[in-house]
């Protein structure tokens, strides 16, 4: 049934100026809300800006906030994410789920991902709201908000370990390992030498751009320095088209830069005036650089003779 | 207000049609989806539906528009809808999938460490359009503040109050690009079919580009500012400022208010 005769939370927080929404009216909104019978509205809003109007409008705030965390938890617990034809719905509680965390959302994700399942992508002929994303972009980023960064004591969580987990499993995917790099940078769960940092820009050069636009986020140039140094040797230790790519990845990030005197220093100079920088090789990964280097050198060798003599 | 609104869809058609009788046809087939149904509260199902039938899905197709000799256009709308509607988004912050607000503090922080707008090029790398393929954008200069100014005016391009979120985000893009790739059109009553906010211009009259409902609340509605539909927009010609508006900002209209809907009514029955 399409109720769009029915009367929404929102239009009568907006008329009753003296209405608070039960937790029970909060529920049966969010299904309404989850099943597309507002989609008018948030096409336009988006679901956690819905919300957040009836809860502004709503004669006592506090009450009714506190009524919809009541039943948007009894709304995920019911949530079944293996649904496959519940996108729509999967999409909305991403957001709530973002924006809200109940405990019961993070569960239901990392199960599903650990699992080894795979959320899909929502067409964008469907032309909702929605349309057009990537759904399992969405869940992983939905995680993130749970734990935007690792806290003292991360070890001792399970729930944590299991996020590492379920990122470490989507290193090994070509779509997702550069996301999944960049967290466990950006979690300082490993460092940049890192050899996953190399196995995941052979798999993707996108995890080049993931990390880099972290590192340029840091404030202290000395660190950038330092950071984006053992970057571009991971990149060196890649190959030509990981140095390309690293090379785009600044220019697209505003960072200007000049090569000096054809070696492998790189003078940077970084976006709103937060000022120059030299990066070079990292001076741990020389060794084998050159010997890297050496390598390819006799295989190039080797492949033009065999190439003469053919 | 269900009454309200199948009147103004009942109205809605029959002007559409007499103004615009290329779409007649276009719009007795959309009704026919429809059942009857008025189109302004759709479900994503029903839309689905519509999307289903090309005449629909695959708008921005009235007459080519005569673009102002001004530099921009502009449109203003929320942060939501910037993110879905802007393909081959490459930024990571915010990333396309953030949730509105903290994607607000992205552009909000950047504005005020570059003090200019931003290229949303700098953000993704392909086209702006809704899922149907067009966006509505007017010649009318819309700047951040006053903010009672920018309602005003916002207002004077058809854009209630509820249309924007305290999350929302001016734009802008250059008329010669916009020119040189023939991207205005005239929009027609197809394009905003489901919206129960918009004046069909007349088709005999040769327009050279749609008009706005002004949408500020007297004793009658009068016509606003010009508007255009434009086709996908490649981000490179677009410019975006991040704008809050507070959910009580006056002046106030919401789109649904009975006060608005009765002067619609009005406004397309003496047309």
């Amino acid at each position: 049934m399409d109720t769009n005769g029915d009367e929404s939370l929102l239009d009568k927080v907006g008329v009753d100026k003296r209405y608070t929404p039960s937790r029970d009216e909060w529920e049966l909104e969010l299904g309404r809300l989850l099943v597309g019978e507002r989609d008018y509205a948030l096409i336009q809003l988006g679901i956690t800006s819905y919300v957040d109007r009836i809860v502004e409008r709503s004669h006592d705030p506090v009450v009714s906030s506190q009524n919809l965390e009541i039943a948007l938890r009894h709304v995920v617990s019911a949530w079944k994410p293996h649904n496959v034809n519940a996108s729509y719905l999967t999409f909305c509680l991403m957001d709530l789920l973002a924006a809200h965390q109940p405990p019961e959302g993070f569960a239901k994700i990392l199960g599903f991902m650990q699992q080894g399942f795979y959320f899909p992508e929502i067409p964008l002929s469907q032309g909702g709201y929605g349309a057009g994303h990537d759904l399992h972009k969405k869940a992983l980023l939905t995680l993130e908000y749970y734990y935007p960064t690792a806290h003292p004591g991360w070890r001792e969580d399970p729930a944590f370990v299991s996020y590492l987990d379920v990122l470490e499993n989507h290193l090994q995917d070509q779509r997702f390992c550069s996301y999944a790099i960049g967290r466990f940078v950006g979690l300082n769960i490993i460092g940049i030498q890192d050899i996953k940092v190399r196995s995941a820009i052979e798999l993707n050069p996108d995890a080049i751009h993931e990390i880099v636009s972290f590192l340029s986020t840091r404030t202290r140039l000395a660190s950038i320095e330092s950071e984006l140094s053992k970057v571009y040797t991971q990149c060196f230790l890649v190959g030509r088209e990981a140095i390309e790519r690293f090379e785009h990845v600044l220019s697209t990030l505003g960072i200007s830069l000049m090569r000096s005197n054809d070696g492998p220093q790189l003078e940077l100079k970084l976006p709103r005036g937060q000022g120059a920088i030299t990066i070079d090789f990292a001076a741990d990964d020389v060794i084998e650089l050159l010997e890297l280097g050496n390598d390819r050198g006799v295989e190039r060798a080797k492949a033009l003779a065999a190439a003469e003599y053919s | 207000m269900h009454r309200a609104l199948q009147i103004l869809y009942g109205l809605r058609q029959d002007k559409g049609a007499e103004r615009q009788p290329t779409f007649e046809t276009d719009l007795i087939d959309l009704d026919r989806i429809m059942a009857g149904k008025h189109p302004y509260r759709l479900s994503a199902r029903e839309l689905q539906e519509l999307m289903n039938s090309p005449n629909f899905s695959r708008g921005a197709s009235g007459n080519t528009a005569v673009l102002p000799n001004q530099e921009y256009l502009y449109r203003i709308s929320t942060i939501t809808k910037l993110l879905s509607y802007t393909t081959q988004w490459h930024s990571t912050s915010p990333r396309r999938e953030d949730l509105p607000w903290v994607a607000f503090r992205f552009f909000e922080a950047e504005v005020s460490r570059m003090r200019r707008w931003l290229p949303l090029a700098q953000y993704a790398g392909g086209e702006f359009a809704s899922p149907r393929g067009f966006s509505f954008w007017s010649s009318q200069e819309l700047m951040q503040s006053p903010l009672s100014r920018l309602l005003e005016n916002a207002h004077r391009v058809g854009v209630p109050n509820d249309w924007l979120d305290e999350v929302s985000v001016i734009m802008r893009c250059r008329t010669k690009y916009l020119e040189s790739e023939n991207l205005a059109h005239i929009p027609t009553v197809v394009d905003s079919f489901d919206s129960h906010i918009f004046h069909p211009t007349k088709e005999v009259e040769r327009p050279t580009c749609g008009v706005a409902i002004n949408l500020k609340l007297s004793s009658s509605l009068s016509t606003g500012r010009d508007e255009y539909v434009l086709g996908p927009i490649q981000t490179d010609a677009i410019e975006v400022y991040p704008v809050r508006i507070p959910g009580d900002s006056s002046p106030q209209i919401d789109s649904f208010s009975m006060v608005l809907l009765g002067l619609l009514e009005t406004h397309y029955a003496g047309m």
